[in-house]
């Protein structure tokens, strides 16, 4: 079985919004009982720059996919 | 300012004796303040809405500040945790909560004789997304901060000299709020909220929302908070685990007063003033 995210056309397009910033390590899944969170999973240094700020480019280009959160995983991939 | 706080007095002076909605809130504890003030404890009552939605800590603090400052004080059982119409959480939630509070409080004054009844809304509110605000005006209940033209600066900097300890509370809606649109409304929901947020509040943190996503939450911190985080993030993460959840997300843009509203269409929004 594909799983869920697999047929989400959204995260295509939200995988290259995460390469575009420079974020290599991060991967982005819609959480939430309707996805409607673009949730950031990324690396302990990425995830410390999301965490400084700047990350207000990166919060446009997904709020324009359709979600209607941005947020990060507070749980750093390893 | 001081046309201002005139219309106050002059407002409460002419209801002669008055039961205030009472959430242990910045604008309800002040307005209760200033009633027993002016018209004395035996004309002032303040009441409580208790239910699985309104957080521990506010009810300690009516309780704590009606003790402290001898507002007479009561606490009533509000049942819309059994009202279908409300635990469906539609965007128009709030009115049936209001309308089940405003019942019973119209039925306490009724009983103790007391004028009228009044709530905290202030001069900020007009224009939010306030269903709630439609179910106190079906009520006749008064809005005594609202007519007078104060604002939530202007009645924080007010407690202040009042010594009232709710000057810099952060403004605190009840633990629904948290659920977005949609999702049920249920007591063990309600709980995990509380948890959460119980557990944040002991790592110091102060002005934000753990939003209930299902299995995931969602942190929306505010921006004067974030320093708190940077370094913190393992005991942030476990303080939301503390709620049950699987997941625990920080919202990217951080606390935004409504944010849960952002979804809906503008005909959907009910705003005070236009209701």
């Amino acid at each position: 079985m594909m799983p869920a995210d697999a047929m989400d056309p959204r995260l295509h397009r939200a995988h290259e919004v995460l390469r575009n910033a420079g974020l290599r390590g991060a991967r982005v899944a819609a959480a939430g009982h309707e996805k409607e969170i673009a949730a950031i999973s990324a690396p302990a240094d990425e995830l410390d720059g999301l965490l400084a700020g700047d990350a207000d480019s990166v919060i446009q280009e997904l709020r324009k996919l359709g979600f209607r959160y941005v947020a990060v995983d507070l749980a750093p991939v390893a | 300012v001081q046309d201002k706080r005139q219309r106050l007095t002059d407002c409460l002076r002419a209801y002669g004796s008055v039961l205030v909605g009472y959430s242990g809130g910045v604008d309800s504890v002040f307005l209760a303040k200033i009633a027993v003030d002016l018209l004395g404890p035996d004309s002032v009552l303040a009441v409580t809405g208790k239910s699985d939605s309104l957080p521990s800590w506010m009810e300690d603090t009516a309780r704590g500040v009606a003790e402290r400052f001898r507002i007479p004080w009561l606490e009533v059982a509000t049942e819309e945790m059994a009202d279908p119409r409300y635990t469906a959480n539609p965007s128009n939630r709030c009115y049936f909560c209001k309308t089940e509070l405003w019942t019973k409080l119209r039925e306490v004054a009724d009983e103790r004789g007391l004028n009228v009844v009044a709530d905290g809304a202030n001069a900020d509110d007009v224009g939010d997304h306030r269903p709630g605000a439609v179910a106190a005006a079906e009520h006749g209940v008064r809005s005594p901060l609202l007519e007078a033209g104060l604002t939530k600066a202007e009645i924080r900097r007010w407690s202040h000299e009042l010594g009232l300890p709710t000057w810099d509370q952060p403004a605190a809606p009840c633990l629904s709020s948290r659920l977005p649109y949609g999702l049920e409304v249920t007591p063990e929901r309600l709980r995990q909220v509380e948890a959460a947020e119980d557990a944040l509040r002991a790592l110091g943190f102060r002005d934000f929302r753990v939003r209930h996503h299902g299995d995931v939450a969602r942190l929306e911190l505010h921006p004067s908070e974030m320093m708190r985080l940077i370094g913190s993030t393992a005991a942030v993460r476990d303080a939301i685990g503390r709620g049950g959840f699987a997941r625990a997300l920080l919202d990217l843009e951080g606390y935004r007063r409504g944010a849960l509203n952002e979804g809906l269409a503008t005909a959907r929004l009910v705003q005070l003033g236009s209701a």
